[in-house]
């Protein structure tokens, strides 16, 4: 039996790799492949769907993990693969909570997409361990606590101490002594500097 | 037993005097109390002390003037005279005592007790202005922040109940007063700089209509609103300059990824470049070369095809294309609307019905009909089967209605005789979705 497969990525080259996956192998055949993922559940009401490839950020800022979200709410039966490139360990914590089958990043490569699809297919629920390593300034992610990555990404949405503090039920000189923390092991010299290097290095990307 | 009488141009008389006297006003005070307080089971007691208190201080004037006329007066004052000072002393007493028992009561009663002057007394102690007065503007009460404030603002007395929210309504105010408007709530600024704000309540009290002015100091408010107002269009502009930058960055590390994957197809092009070269030399399997050609024209083909730019767009024309992919035509009639906020709801609704025609339905038209300037109205049905029971809202029809909702719409789903979804809209919403 051949399994049906939709593919969500906004970027080309990544879509045009999975595609040749898909086609090259006899387990699989493509239903569509859309570069977003705002109308992924729109194809699978179709029921001509068993197993999406989903990426997370996409340039038209529809994330995809809202989008697998509604697909297992709505379509318990179609397996969800995360695909993404960012490091942030919201993404993975997200995919979990959502009931996402498996998770793999296009960079690390651990095992070949095609077999972490067989063995999704099969039932399992592959994840890794941690995302792969990235570094925001001289620090890399593995140095930096879940704390302190929680704040990184409210500042990189622009919120200000006490916005913070309200939203990760904090006090205000805790933020402060976090967000000193997190300049005194990066070595950026400001709160924005901070920010603008969170989302460049994937490692807290906001509003996803 | 012989008697003594105190002598009649004794000054002593003056302290009986002077005492009784002090016991008859105390008496007329508790009276008065009592009658204002309308606490008529003490009438009586006190109609009593207060005749006997008057009694004894006419008999006292009467000893010191010496002038008895009548044989009765003679009598009863003879009477009182004749009593030993012992005697005399014990019914002064007795009736301090009782006289203090009454006040004690009156006291008490004072404290414990809400009566219209505790009402009034209460509601002079508010800071806020309270005005209650009839529908024909007659005033029940007011209180003393609320005579204040309309002086203030009108330079004149509040005599009618319905004279400040007509000022509201008119806007003639004293020089250096000013009004504005907080939503529907009106603001007066007086001129001292404290600001106000006023509101109309009704309430029935038995069979009358009351109506309830209100008028609330919140200058402190207004003042922080107004430097919170400048507060929250800065932080807009920086959010706005940071999400520009965001997405700068977003698409930054998306070409750093294509790059990345271009070096990949450069090294396996390298790669299978070596092989081919060692296969040519060396020679090898026929599946050695088919792995080979395979990896080649894997990378041949993306170097052929190049990197086509994905598919983004307009959210309508992005659904009804995916609907005609999918087999159904999405049918629109009218204008569908381009600002924001209605866009969204209405991109959304398209999405959560043209999901529910291919899923629930099996139809293959979803007719979309746009109506309406200020506000949009936009109907969606479907030529599918339609539901054979009630339908409840959950998941997308849910957070359809909660989107219309915040956005100031409406929602409202009909299952009979067709399954119609009907949407409207502000075209123009002052607050973000």
């Amino acid at each position: 039996m051949s399994y049906r497969v939709l593919i969500a990525e906004d970027q080309a080259m990544p879509r045009m790799v999975f595609e040749n996956i898909v086609g090259t192998s006899e387990n699989y055949t493509l239903t569509a492949s859309v570069g977003t993922a705002k109308i992924a559940d729109v194809w699978c009401a179709s029921g001509k769907v068993d197993l999406v490839l989903m990426d997370v950020v996409m340039e038209d800022g529809y994330s995809g993990l809202d989008a697998a979200e509604r697909i297992k709410r709505s379509y318990p039966g179609i397996k969800v693969i995360i695909v993404t490139s960012m490091p942030d360990q919201l993404f993975l914590e997200r995919a979990r909570a959502i009931g996402v089958d498996s998770f793999w990043y296009k960079e690390v490569q651990e095992r070949p997409l095609l077999e972490l699809m067989d063995r999704t297919m099969a039932g399992e629920h592959i994840y890794p361990d941690r995302p792969p390593e990235a570094f925001i300034g001289d620090a890399t992610n593995y140095q930096l606590t879940d704390r302190e990555i929680d704040v990184l990404r409210a500042l990189a949405e622009g919120l200000t101490d006490k916005e913070i503090a309200d939203r990760l039920f904090l006090s205000v000189t805790t933020v402060r002594y976090h967000v000193n923390n997190l300049i005194t092991k990066t070595g950026l010299p400001t709160r924005t500097s901070l920010a603008v290097n969170a989302v460049r290095s994937g490692i807290a990307i906001p509003g996803v | 037993m012989i008697k003594t009488y105190l002598p009649l141009d004794s000054p002593l008389w003056a302290i009986p005097l002077t005492a009784s006297f002090v016991l008859f006003m105390i008496s007329v005070g508790l009276a008065a109390f009592n009658i204002r307080y309308r606490r008529k089971s003490r009438y009586l007691v006190t109609a009593v002390m207060m005749l006997l208190s008057y009694m004894m201080f006419q008999i006292m004037v009467l000893y010191i003037s010496d002038i008895i006329v009548t044989q009765t007066m003679r009598r009863f004052t003879s009477a009182v005279a004749e009593l030993s000072w012992q005697q005399g002393l014990l019914m002064f007493t007795v009736y301090v005592i009782a006289d203090l028992i009454l006040y004690k009561d009156a006291l008490d009663f004072r404290d414990r007790t809400i009566v219209p002057m505790s009402i009034k007394e209460a509601v002079d102690s508010l800071e806020s202005g309270l005005c209650f007065y009839r529908s024909d503007g007659m005033i029940v009460l007011k209180n003393r922040a609320m005579e204040e404030l309309f002086y203030k603002a009108t330079g004149t007395v509040l005599r009618t109940g319905l004279e400040f929210p007509e000022r509201l309504k008119t806007g003639e105010l004293a020089p250096g007063c000013r009004l504005s408007h907080a939503g529907d709530i009106p603001l007066v600024t007086l001129a001292d700089g404290t600001v106000w704000a006023g509101r109309v309540d009704r309430i029935v009290i038995g069979k009358t209509n009351i109506s309830m002015l209100i008028a609330d100091d919140v200058t402190e408010v207004y003042t922080k609103t107004m430097v919170l107002q400048k507060a929250m269009a800065e932080l807009d502009r920086l959010h706005s300059d940071l999400l520009r930058i965001n997405s700068e960055i977003v698409s930054s590390t998306i070409q750093r990824e294509i790059l990345n994957a271009r070096l990949r197809i450069h090294d396996e092009f390298g790669s299978a470049l070596l092989s081919i070269r060692k296969y040519l030399t060396a020679g090898g399997t026929e599946e050695e070369l088919r792995d080979i050609e395979k990896g080649l024209s894997l990378n041949i083909s993306f170097l052929r095809e190049g990197y086509p730019a994905p598919k983004t767009g307009d959210d309508y024309g992005l659904l009804i294309d995916t609907g005609r992919t999918l087999g159904v035509e999405v049918r629109v009639t009218g204008e569908l609307p381009e600002e924001e906020i209605p866009k969204k709801v209405i991109s959304t609704a398209m999405h959560e019905c043209l999901t529910n025609t291919i899923r629930h339905a099996g139809g293959d038209i979803l007719s979309v009909s746009v109506t309406g300037d200020r506000i949009i109205t936009a109907v969606f049905t479907n030529n599918g089967s339609q539901p054979k029971g009630p339908v409840f809202e959950t998941g997308g029809l849910r957070s359809l209605r909660a989107l219309t909702e915040k956005a100031g719409g409406t929602m409202t789903v009909e299952t009979g005789p067709a399954f119609t979804v009907t949407i409207t809209v502000p075209r123009e919403v002052s607050y973000v979705v």
